[in-house]
């Protein structure tokens, strides 16, 4: 007997299967026809985040270095013959992977071959092989991977602003780590990772477009271990409301200076951070999109250009939304920006702007459902979220008003809480 | 799916996608010319400011609200080279209007928006809004400026000026600041009207076959052009190959070095050298990535890639400064490899069955098939992915060795890193 829900939006006419599989994880599938893509991901809720965890029944935490995860994404790819790339050879899917703050996915694209490419990615993820000397050797890859972070200017602008908002919460540190903290993985702690958090129980499996669910199951059936329920516990350091610092700023060879203005909210979980984000995320367009007045007045002023735009990061023990950009001038921008907040929460968000969002929104949905990638990463929230289905985004942009957006300016967009990163060029 | 292409005269050529389950549309409507010192700029900015407003609709703010309240459609701009070309022009993108609340039509009036920003814009006594000019060459000006930032396409781009020296194709899709700060406003109505006149265009529609209303109206607007006498372009020149390779180094305040390497070729047929380069580099198992970075750990990236226009193959890398002069050997003995057949049927198997896979995906975007479609009119055919990985899986080791052993040196341009790119005030 199979586990499974139809999980479906009556109103867009669309639906996918949520299985329960024996084994712990939760597969999610989702048949679009006509279709030659298959879309598929493979992924644990494991990321630089979980860098502190303990068993249930444990007494102590262990502490693991920063980057491990990420680490482990690169070496899960070898398995003692060879490597993943190469068993994906024969199948033509492109594959590949990445790491996140909260979870890791392993991720193939195709256009023929579906099923050979799914029993790849289910054999080699379950199929850990790490050695000493296959360690030393990632570390020179890691190592060039982190240098060409450190000159990239986007990302460690992104980075200062995380340093300046959070002072406990592991945001603030580098998925890949740094070369200092990478040379402390062995083996050793890379299978006590794998242990703990590559439990099927901690996973799902999510495909997308050409795909049969009858043998997604049937390929399950044959590869999924059965595996024990770890209830991996991680611990998150308290956070408190205050930013770390106000303000960051950095040196880089650029062309103009970047910046990030950035707000820390309290953190949400389950569908309530579903409902704040996609609010937010409405009322982020209507306060700086192209077509607001702060938009415009930014334009005038001779301030942005088409870079300027939003972020909005919601995680466990984490929420903050950023405004983003180039600018000859940050600290222009981000007065108008503080500005702008204070008129809105004040005036609230003109209703015909509001309709004429919430109607571009759903035809960005309408878009993103035509596209296999988008619809199997549109999973990821259902499967990082408790209780949280695909279509829980929509049903929040059907019941949103504009006062509610601007309650979440209120709420969520507090100056007070601000903290502003900037890269400014060399002299 | 089916694709369809009509010649409507004077240089104005209507290319058609359709695909039933296409849920979005796209009507792209470009202007081809010979890239040049100035041209790319002022292309570049006159269709930026185009897409910004129309006599209808004579402010941003007023074009993008109702683009917008067309379930989010949009007007954008785009400028790129095609070998010694440049393509410029105006794209519009809206949901099929079979997917809208009630089913009500939205195409006709996304597109009308789409051809009043070419045909009728907006206008102060004569020429394009200034409001819109300065705006846009300040964000032209910005956007030349912040392109440094990303280290790695920097390198290419400066490569490309030696790698194509003396021809169109060593300029910039953007041109250069002091380039956009010349431009005026009358230069832009000038270049307006002389692509009008001159320019061969390109109008290609991808929908899921309701958009013959839109189809109507961008032909009777384009009417008027199809008496021109405009001489068709040949798109490939292969660049010639450099007596001796050129070599050339920059220094940046960075952490890794970038190299770039160019290797020419005149091999003829496209789909060989394709299926060449995916299995030299372009693929997570091919040549380059399996030696020089997984065996020998002399990059992070090397991947190779092929500008067909220019018969020009690419190797872009991030490197040590400690190895740079291994992984440039090691790039060419792989190449040498190649050319005398060591290599294995399974490689050559599996990058047919990579660039197949990958040809095959484009026929789930409606934006996917028509850069397809417009590729190949740059080839003068009109093959499906289908037809193309039949030509592939055809294709023979022998060819492969003969296309590899064609390549030559060209160029090799390294941006050197000099040490720490980062430091905190």
């Amino acid at each position: 007997m199979i586990n499974k829900q139809i999980i479906r939006d009556e109103a867009l006419g669309e639906q996918y299967s949520l299985i329960h599989h024996k084994s712990g994880l939760d597969i999610l599938v989702w048949k679009m026809e006509g279709y030659r893509t298959t879309e598929a991901m493979f992924v644990t809720r494991y990321g630089s985040f979980n860098n502190i965890f303990r068993k249930a029944g444990q007494k102590d935490f262990t502490v693991v270095p920063e980057g491990i995860a990420h680490f482990l994404e690169h070496k899960l790819f070898e398995n003692e013959d060879c490597t993943a790339f190469e068993l994906y050879a024969q199948t033509g899917a492109y594959a590949n992977a990445y790491t996140t703050f909260d979870h890791t996915a392993y991720l193939f694209s195709c256009s023929q071959n579906w099923d050979k490419s799914l029993e790849v990615l289910l054999t080699f993820v379950q199929e850990p092989y790490f050695t000493k000397e296959s360690i030393d050797k990632e570390l020179g890859i890691i190592g060039q991977e982190i240098r060409m972070g450190l000159d990239s200017p986007e990302r460690q602008c992104f980075y200062a602003l995380l340093r300046a908002l959070y002072s406990e919460h592991p945001i603030k540190t580098d998925i890949a780590g740094t070369e200092e903290t990478i040379a402390q993985i062995t083996p050793e702690l890379l299978y006590e990772c794998y242990d703990n958090y590559y439990d099927l129980h901690n996973m799902f499996l999510a495909i997308a477009g050409n795909v049969d669910e009858d043998k997604v199951i049937e390929i399950a059936d044959r590869l999924l271990r059965d595996c024990e329920d770890r209830s991996i516990e991680t611990r998150i350091p308290s956070e408190p409301r205050d930013v770390c610092q106000k303000r960051i700023e950095l040196t880089f060879p650029v062309g103009l200076p970047i910046f990030n203005i950035g707000f820390k909210a309290e953190p949400f979980s389950g569908e309530e951070r579903v409902r704040k984000t996609v609010a937010v995320s409405v009322a982020l367009e209507l306060m700086s999109g192209t077509m607001s007045p702060l938009y415009k007045r930014l334009l005038d002023e001779r301030l942005i250009n088409s870079t300027f735009g939003y972020d909005i990061m919601a995680k466990d023990g984490i929420f903050f939304t950023a405004f983003t950009g180039e600018s000859d001038d940050p600290d222009r921008v981000c007065e108008l920006c503080l500005e702008e907040i204070e008129r809105v929460k004040q005036e609230g968000f003109d209703q015909k702007l509001f309709d004429i969002v919430r109607k571009s929104t759903y035809g960005q949905i309408i878009r993103e459902l035509s596209n296999p990638e988008r619809v199997c990463s549109g999973f990821m929230v259902s499967g990082m979220i408790d209780g949280v289905d695909s279509f829980c985004q929509i049903r929040a942009l059907r019941d949103l008003t504009a006062e509610q957006c601007r309650q979440e300016v209120e709420q969520l967009i507090d100056p007070q809480y601000c903290a502003v990163s900037v890269v400014r060029p060399e002299k | 799916m089916e694709f369809n292409r009509e010649n409507l005269g004077g240089g104005v050529a209507f290319s058609r996608v359709t695909d039933k389950k296409f849920k979005s549309c796209s009507v792209k409507i470009s202007f081809i010319t010979e890239n040049s010192y100035e041209s790319s700029a002022k292309s570049s900015l006159l269709f930026s400011i185009l897409a910004t407003s129309n006599a209808k609709l004579p402010s941003r703010t007023a074009l993008t609200e109702a683009a917008e309240e067309l379930y989010g459609s949009y007007i954008s701009s785009f400028c790129s080279r095609l070998g010694d070309y440049i393509t410029a022009g105006l794209e519009c993108g809206f949901i099929a209007d079979g997917n809208t609340i009630g089913k009500e039509v939205i195409s006709t009036k996304a597109v009308d928006i789409l051809l009043d920003c070419i045909f009728d814009p907006q206008l102060e006594g004569g020429l394009l809004s200034e409001e819109y000019f300065l705006m846009k060459q300040k964000e032209l000006c910005d956007a030349i400026a912040a392109s440094v930032n990303n280290k790695r396409a920097y390198a290419v781009r400066e490569a490309r000026k030696l790698i194509f020296k003396g021809e169109p194709a060593m300029y910039s899709d953007h041109g250069s600041i002091e380039d956009a700060m010349n431009i005026t406003r009358e230069d832009l109505s000038e270049h307006l009207s002389f692509l009008l006149e001159n320019a061969v265009t390109e109008i290609s529609v991808s929908s899921d076959g309701s958009t013959a209303e839109c189809e109507k109206m961008i032909k009777d607007r384009f009417a008027p052009f199809t008496k021109r006498d405009i001489k068709p372009i040949t798109y490939r020149k292969n660049s010639p190959l450099k007596a001796e390779p050129a070599f050339a180094e920059v220094a940046e305040s960075i952490n890794q070095s970038k190299m770039v390497m160019a290797f020419k070729s005149a091999y003829d047929d496209i789909y060989t050298v394709k299926l060449f380069s995916t299995m030299f580099g372009g693929a997570p198992f091919s040549m380059l990535f399996e030696n020089v970075r997984e065996k020998l750990s002399l990059c992070y990236y090397c991947p190779s890639a092929y500008i067909d226009t220019k018969g020009t193959m690419i190797v872009d890398s991030g490197v040590e400064n400690s190895n740079l002069d291994a992984a440039r050997d090691e790039i060419i003995k792989q190449l040498q490899q190649a050319a005398e057949g060591a290599f294995s049927d399974e490689l050559l198997e599996n990058s047919k069955r990579f660039i197949c896979d990958s040809f095959m995906s484009n026929y789930d975007s409606p934006y996917n098939m028509q850069d397809w479609y417009s590729a190949q009119v740059t080839r003068g055919t009109a093959f499906s992915p289908d037809e193309i990985c039949e030509k592939l899986n055809a294709v023979t080791r022998e060819q492969i060795r003969d296309c590899a052993a064609s390549f030559r040196l060209d160029t090799v341009f390294t941006v050197k890193a000099t040490g720490e790119a980062v430091s905190a005030q």
